[in-house]
């Protein structure tokens, strides 16, 4: 302890003071101010347009809001103001690292370098966590009246942003460091940042379309915001754009998180130190001594030098030669030269030294051979692993790997898994036909690559309209694991299915719905309480146990070889008409939006639709439906994406049908009914079993405004839009009495009303539309005869039609 | 008291300081006078901490500032090119001193402020040279130093404001044995108040010495012979010239020696004229640099 003391009081260790830090917030107070105050506004302009949409939507009991896409916005232009803030508050402050006049000031205090650069950063710091705080306090004011699982979120997004933004000040920190000028000091500052991303990008090279040790493709995840967004947002490069991972994602992901703390902590530690040594005369000079100035060179120089070896790598693995490349040897000549003179300037920029920056052009060799080892480094470790031949018998299992293998590890989020998802992400198959199959695709793509080591176009995997591209993990008896991308067709698909099939183990569990005492299940619809919910489930579960197993795999099955047998459809025997559910149309049934933590699954997914799909559906709700076999009872509680807390459970809606689970269906109909006053009027009150056609446990009782009037016009140009396109989905009973659509439109659209003013003991209507591009579905009402006019008059035709063929018959 | 010892400095290829050595007793002002280049400012930042010397060391009261900034806490350097925080005024630049200095006295900041009819609430930027060193005078006094380098102390300042400003550091010298070393080209200000002082020449202490011994190193002597004479005439064993002009028929001599030698030795000659005359410290500082 005294030995800690003792250290602590060491006047040179770059440790804060009180009354330098206090001086330091007070310096900065009127940025640090105006910083927090536009902290604050975007946070609020970005709450208020969540809450817009969610008071635009049918269920208003949860902020449903799609978080990430929803906040990917705020969070941009956090970063963004967060960047300038770090900047000029640290330029500012610490003047005596570049300006003499304030060196003299204050290094003739009883203050050392160390503790003044300390105390300053450490205010910054401050007023930056101040910003953020007060934008966390923004963000729980908007989230906790309606859901008190988001506080958690929010607490996770703040924690994301203060760490990456740690990552940012680190490097302005260390650039101020190094250097004592503030030209000099700008131009490292961007060097550095430009750095990670440029070594990053080069570090892909070497496993473009390939599953590389650091990057996986598909994904193309890197742990850092710098890189992320400057691949993204600067260069547009398109394999950041396949991807699931958004700003949002990215930054709350656990890899970058550690990513930056680490390595803001190394950065810190390092500008540091330099802070510690650096003496007075280094201020007013280009930079604190010879090591600072090769790091900030090369630091600058090596996004110019990553791009010159990206050229000459792309040309070497183009061939193996450079024969009959001439242009493009021409272009990597021109870079070669562009590189220098780039280096010669951002040396003369740097110290004003035209004869010194000739004689320092000699070491540009320090970023080039960086860059090139980093290029050789990556394809090297790239090839070795894709030309890497296991025999059959070395490997022990295999697993099916569905996502980024890295990002699924590290991210505090999980992304959404159905369940049986879940099964096979984790599932070791032992399968030997299958581990046979795989290591022989496996070796011969290896043995191709071996032919031509630098053709490294020859690595990908081209998606084939005809197959099915599967990733899969090599469990080698050894330890080892290999990540592949196969090319599966129909044969292998079946083959694989029944691979896993066969192992029992898998099987049992796959064919399972998770055990109600092991997950918490919330149900999203309002009014249902925790004990019915589990109820509710229990029942299912218990059914389900005893369905056919093909049912099962129908209900469970998702489509994970783009198989269409997970569709879930009934057929209208009366109408024959084939109904999907909403789950059919929508492409992928585990929505990769919304983040769920362990032991989180969804059952079955509906009330969403992707972009491009679109559904119009008319539902006559009063009227009765004699030979109608299927309950449908939508429990859907509507929402595209939610703040969940982190120990939040998610289930959607369930799609019951009366066939498959009578009991459950009737346990759900009578929670319904006992919740009368609450959701939708039902034909017949209360809701009959046998009449009833398709219900919805919505929360339509309160007082919330259908048609936000901002988006009034918009949504009947929509409408209008998708009613009268040609590829409507057949679902739409009202099409197919050849009823003038825009007719139609126009006279519902007329009668639009709030819920409120719709009279339920009078025929009326409720349309969902999903939107193309419009994250989730519109409900208009209608108090109106019309379109149940159009189907009486359809279906009273079937039925005289089948009152004609009874008649006849007799 | 503080002391330079064999203090170098460099920077690359030029050494601007070489094995400068000086020593302050407690209570005196004491003059850094030197050409331009010569090492004074470097020497200022040396002493006060903000560089590091190459070699030799820094003590203040036996103690070395190098790796203890804490030693400096009872010294202030104002330096020719000042610094204040941007769109400061007098406050706002008396809060960083006190944030930086446990010293600092409101109280006499306060009636130094009354005393010089500075403003206090006035941004810095809007200030003249004269009263933007005042203020930072007035900021360095009110830090109660006890040590107190000043590089140009009066720069600017008119002559009131000078006077009240030496007024003002005499008294803290006197009373509380301030100790003043300030860096300036006036021999009149280091001729007013100094006590000692040292004469630096292209990194090199030329001369250290108490005030009037510097005065009475050299002396300036008229002289005159029947017919013409020259250098040698005037000379004599020991005798260090080391100016000689001749206007007309008199000579004006400087010699450093003792001026009871020179007048003996003189005499001895018989001149028709011989008179010693005052010299001042310019004119030592000026012969001492040639």
């Amino acid at each position: 302890m005294k030995k800690t003391s003792k250290i602590l009081q060491n006047e040179n260790l770059p440790l804060p003071t009180k009354s330098l830090f206090l001086e330091g917030l007070r310096q900065l107070k009127i940025g640090g101010i105006v910083y927090a105050a536009l902290c604050v506004l975007v946070s609020l302009g970005n709450c208020a347009d969540v809450y817009s949409h969610s008071d635009a939507m049918q269920h208003r009991y949860t902020l449903s809001v799609n978080i990430d896409e929803r906040f990917n916005d705020n969070l941009f232009f956090l970063l963004f103001l967060a960047v300038i803030f770090l900047t000029a508050a640290s330029f500012s402050v610490m003047t005596f690292l570049r300006s003499p006049r304030a060196r003299d000031f204050y290094l003739a205090t009883p203050q050392s370098s160390g503790r003044l650069w300390a105390s300053f950063a450490s205010a910054v710091l401050a007023w930056h966590g101040i910003a953020m705080g007060a934008s966390f306090i923004v963000w729980l004011l908007f989230a906790l009246p309606y859901d008190l699982k988001s506080v958690g979120v929010c607490l996770v997004i703040l924690g994301s942003l203060l760490a990456s933004t740690f990552l940012i000040f680190a490097l302005v920190l260390l650039a101020l460091s190094l250097t004592g000028r503030l030209v000099s000091a700008l131009v490292t500052l961007s060097g550095l940042v430009l750095t990670l991303p440029t070594v990053f990008t080069v570090l892909n090279m070497g496993t473009e379309e390939y599953e590389g040790f650091f990057f996986y493709e598909g994904s193309r995840f890197c742990p850092d915001v710098i890189s992320y967004c400057f691949n993204r947002y600067m260069l547009d490069l398109s394999y950041w754009n396949g991807t699931d991972m958004n700003l949002y994602r990215m930054l709350t992901s656990g890899g970058t998180v550690a990513f930056s703390l680490a390595a803001g902590l190394l950065l810190t530690g390092l500008a540091a130190y330099f802070a510690a040594i650096r003496t007075g005369d280094a201020t007013g000079q280009p930079f604190v001594n010879r090591a600072a100035h090769m790091i900030s060179l090369t630091a600058v120089n090596l996004p110019v030098a990553c791009v010159l070896a990206a050229l000459v790598y792309n040309l070497y693995c183009n061939d193996g030669s450079l024969r009959g490349y001439d242009a493009e040897l021409a272009s990597c000549a021109l870079a070669l030269v562009g590189t220098a003179v780039f280096f010669w300037l951002s040396e003369l920029l740097m110290t004003f030294r035209v004869k010194h920056s000739f004689r320092a052009v000699p070491y540009i060799a320090i970023p080039l051979a960086i860059a090139a080892a980093t290029a050789v480094g990556g394809h090297w470790h790239a090839f070795r692993d894709v030309t890497f031949t296991p025999a059959a018998d070395e490997v022990e299992s295999f697993t099916l790997v569905r996502n980024n293998t890295l990002v699924k590890k590290l991210a505090i989020f999980r992304l959404t898994d159905t369940y049986g998802r879940t099964v096979t992400d984790n599932w070791e198959f032992t399968d030997r036909a299958m581990i046979a199959r795989f290591t022989k695709m496996n070796n011969e793509r290896a043995n191709e690559v071996k032919q031509s080591p630098f053709d490294c176009s020859n690595w990908s995997r081209e998606d084939d309209e005809y197959a099915s591209i599967v990733r899969i993990q090599l469990n080698l008896k050894n330890g080892r694991k290999l990540i592949r991308r196969v090319k599966l067709g129909d044969q292998d698909i079946d083959a694989l299915q029944k691979a896993m099939l066969s192992d029992a183990a898998f099987k049992e569990k796959f064919l399972a719905l998770p055990d109600p005492e092991k997950v918490n299940i919330d149900f999203s619809s309002g009014g249902i309480t925790g004990s019915e919910a589990q109820d509710i489930y229990r029942s299912l579960t218990e059914e389900f146990r005893l369905l056919p197993e093909e049912r099962k795999l129908q209900f469970i099955s998702e489509n994970i070889f783009q198989s269409a047998a997970w569709r879930y459809e009934y057929s209208d025997p009366e109408t024959d008409t084939n109904y999907q559910s909403e789950l059919a149309q929508a492409d992928n049934a585990g929505h990769a939006d919304r983040y769920q933590w362990e032991n989180t699954y969804v059952i079955l997914q509906s009330g969403s639709a992707d972009p491009g799909d679109y559904v119009v559906t008319s539902t006559v709700v009063d009227k009765p439906r004699k030979e109608d076999s299927t309950l449908s009872v939508h429990l859907e509680g509507y929402g595209e994406g939610a703040l969940y807390a982190p120990d939040g459970y998610y289930c959607f809606g369930l799609n019951v049908s009366r066939e498959l689970f009578p009991k459950t269906t009737r346990l759900i109909v009578s929670v319904c009914n006992s919740k009368i006053d609450q959701i939708t009027r039902m034909p017949s009150h209360p809701s009959d079993l046998n009449a009833t056609y398709f219900g919805s446990l919505c929360m339509v009782n309160m007082d919330y405004t259908l048609l936000s009037p901002r988006n009034e016009e918009y949504q009947k140009l929509m409408l209008k839009e998708y009613l009268s396109a040609e590829d409507y989905d057949a679902d739409a009973k009202l099409l197919r009495y050849d009823v003038d659509v825009n007719a139609l439109v126009d006279t519902l659209l007329t009668d639009i009303k709030a819920t409120k003013d719709i009279d339920f003991t009078k025929p009326y209507c409720k349309m969902n539309v999903y939107l193309p591009y419009y994250d989730h579905s519109t409900v208009f009402w209608a108090q109106t005869e019309n379109p149940v006019d159009a189907l009486l008059t359809g279906d009273a035709q079937a039925e005289e039609a089948a009152a004609n063929s009874d008649g006849k018959n007799k | 008291m503080i002391q330079a010892i064999n203090i170098t400095k460099k920077f690359d290829d030029l050494t601007a300081l070489d094995s400068v050595n000086i020593s302050v007793g407690t209570g005196s002002i004491f003059g850094l006078v030197g050409s331009n280049g010569a090492g004074k400012s470097t020497l200022m930042r040396v002493m006060s901490g903000v560089y590091a010397a190459d070699g030799g060391q820094i003590t203040i009261d036996g103690e070395d500032i190098a790796h203890r900034p804490d030693v400096r806490k009872h010294l202030v350097y104002v330096p020719d090119d000042l610094y204040f925080l941007p769109g400061a005024n007098m406050n706002s630049m008396a809060q960083l001193c006190r944030n930086t200095r446990a010293q600092f006295d409101d109280k006499l900041y306060e009636s130094l402020s009354e005393k010089f009819e500075a403003s206090r609430t006035k941004p810095i930027r809007s200030m003249s040279k004269g009263m933007k060193r005042q203020a930072a005078l007035i900021l360095a006094l009110a830090s109660k130093p006890d040590i107190l380098l000043i590089d140009e102390t009066f720069d600017g300042l008119d002559v009131i404001k000078r006077h009240g400003m030496r007024e003002v550091l005499c008294e803290a010298v006197a009373d509380r044995g301030l100790t003043v070393i300030m860096a300036t080209h006036s021999m009149r200000e280091v001729d007013d108040l100094c006590d000692s002082l040292a004469m630096l020449h292209k990194g090199r202490i030329t001369l250290q010495s108490e005030l009037d011994e510097a005065k009475s190193a050299l002396v300036k002597v008229q002289i005159a012979f029947n017919g013409d004479f020259g250098q040698d005439d005037v000379s004599f064993d020991g005798a260090k010239i080391v100016s000689f002009e001749k206007d007309g028929a008199v000579a004006t001599v400087i010699y450093e020696n003792e001026r009871q030698q020179v007048e003996y030795a003189l005499a001895a000659k018989n001149p028709i004229l011989i008179s010693v005359l005052p010299l001042s410290l310019e004119e030592v500082f000026i012969y001492r640099c040639q």
